[in-house]
């Protein structure tokens, strides 16, 4: 009896052993996948220019819908670029969990309200880096239609998963959202806009 | 004694039946205050006093309550498009006074004809004034270039984008009041257009063909941008919002815990196997 005990027990070890081994190789697969997608939509994704005004109609109209570009298949909004940790991706235009697997997507908000949130995958290649930005850091939005938005990390966060209303709160232009390691938190990263002299901003006129 | 209450009577009669009758007059004056002599001002009643259009104007989905620069360039539109009669029209004094009289109460459109004067072109800008009494009003204007180019922006307020039309007509009209060419405009060109190389011998504005029902127009000018409003009837709704943050997390607690489980289960096997 105690001969088959310790049987079931070194296989049933080994066998957590595997499956352990086997989820870190998924997972690592799935980055993998996420980056080759990511950049395969990023090669197809391309800007539509529109003739525009003196002023940019986002001014003179913030409540417009963002320009949208097709990419196989799914809705992007424009791309996302953080220099420091080397990433440049298409973000989709409404928010899905099959949608996430391949792209950052926008949860809330527009660009040109100054309260968008984009939230992706804690992929390596997608957000999972993200705790790793500094304060000053950039981050660069271009929309569909090549208008550049420029941001600078202000402040990151760890919140609860029920803290919508703190993260959709609007008070940051551009706020980027991941989940923990343990997927039990949210890390929020808040950016606030570099404004260029002479840059359109403020939509009173 | 008769003759007195008599002669009294018709004293007061005299002296007060002239103020009764031109004390609270029904028509007012209105002098419009113009950059230059010898501009051209016309005047058109577009609405009551309770802001309701009437005549010529009742047709038109425009709302003067809402944004009133917009709704007099609207109206301004309709004007030159449906070629409408001014009520009245006069032409600057010499101190560059145009004065209107005999009015009725209302609301009155003032247009003032673009002037080009000792090398400089004068632009007046509509607008709509509320007369319940003689007034005196200052023509705004600019002075600037005619542009030759004309950009053209659709925006959609208070409507739902479901029931929004697919697309509308607008049409580029000449000062002369002609239309040079129409263009549709959608989602896919962003609702928006642009012209180029216009002549500078005209000015240009820019209207919708016909504006869908139940909604307002009214039309701004910023720059060489002329945004086109169309505000429905709807409030603005509050947005429902998640109760939780999307999962956007990999499954990676498992692994060490596994691992770490499946290690000492595997020892302890090991152990007993040991000890057997």
């Amino acid at each position: 009896m105690k001969n088959r005990l310790y049987r079931y027990i070194s296989w049933i070890g080994i066998f957590c052993v595997v499956c352990s081994i086997s989820l870190c190789a998924y997972n690592v697969y799935d980055s993998y996948r996420s980056y080759f997608v990511s950049k395969q939509k990023m090669n197809a994704y391309h800007v539509v220019k529109t003739s525009t005004g003196t002023i940019p109609d986002y001014v003179l109209n913030p409540d417009m819908e963002m320009p949208e570009v097709d990419v196989d298949g799914i809705s992007c909004i424009g791309t996302l670029e953080i220099p420091r940790l080397d990433l440049n991706f298409c973000v989709t235009s409404t928010f899905s969990d099959e949608n996430m697997k391949q792209l950052p997507c926008r949860y809330y908000g527009s660009i040109y309200k100054n309260n968008m949130v984009i939230v992706a995958h804690n992929y390596w290649f997608h957000f999972g880096r993200l705790n790793t930005l500094k304060s000053g850091d950039e981050i660069i939005f271009t929309d569909a239609s090549g208008n550049c938005f420029k941001y600078s990390v202000d402040a990151m966060d760890v919140v609860s998963p029920e803290s919508v209303a703190e993260v959709t709160n609007g008070k940051w232009p551009l706020t980027l959202v991941t989940c923990t390691l343990d997927s039990q938190n949210r890390i929020v990263v808040r950016c606030k806009r570099q404004v260029k002299k002479g840059e359109f901003y403020n939509y009173d006129f | 004694m008769k003759r007195i209450v008599c002669f009294v009577f018709l004293t007061l009669l005299c002296c007060l039946l002239p103020m009764t009758l031109f004390a609270d007059s029904d028509f007012m004056n209105l002098v419009v205050n113009c950059p230059v002599s010898n501009m051209q001002v016309s005047l058109y009643r577009v609405a009551d006093e309770n802001y309701k259009l009437v005549d010529a104007f009742s047709h038109y989905s425009i709302d003067l309550k809402q944004d009133v620069q917009g709704a007099a360039n609207a109206l301004e539109n309709r004007i030159l498009m449906d070629g409408i009669e001014a009520d009245a029209c006069v032409t600057s004094d010499s101190v560059g006074n145009a004065s209107f009289t005999g009015l009725e109460t209302g609301i009155y459109l003032v247009v003032g004809e673009e002037v080009f004067q000792d090398g400089v072109f004068y632009m007046p800008q509509v607008s709509l004034v509320s007369l319940s009494g003689d007034l005196s009003v200052d023509l705004k204007y600019e002075m600037s270039d005619k542009p030759s180019r004309i950009h053209v922006l659709k925006v959609w307020k208070k409507d739902n984008k479901k029931s929004r039309p697919k697309s509308i007509e607008v049409c580029l009209l000449r000062s002369d009041g002609i239309v040079v060419d129409r263009v549709v405009l959608n989602s896919d060109n962003q609702w928006s257009t642009t012209w180029d190389n216009l002549s500078t011998l005209y000015t240009y504005r820019v209207m919708e063909t016909s504006v869908p029902s139940g909604y307002k127009e009214s039309c701004t000018r910023e720059k060489d941008t002329i945004v086109l409003t169309n505000t429905g009837n709807l409030t603005d709704k509050v947005e429902k919002k998640d109760e939780v943050l999307p999962n956007s997390g990999q499954l990676w607690w498992p692994v060490p815990v596994l691992l770490f489980v499946g290690l000492v289960l595997f020892g302890l096997g090991r152990h007993l196997k040991n000890e057997e």
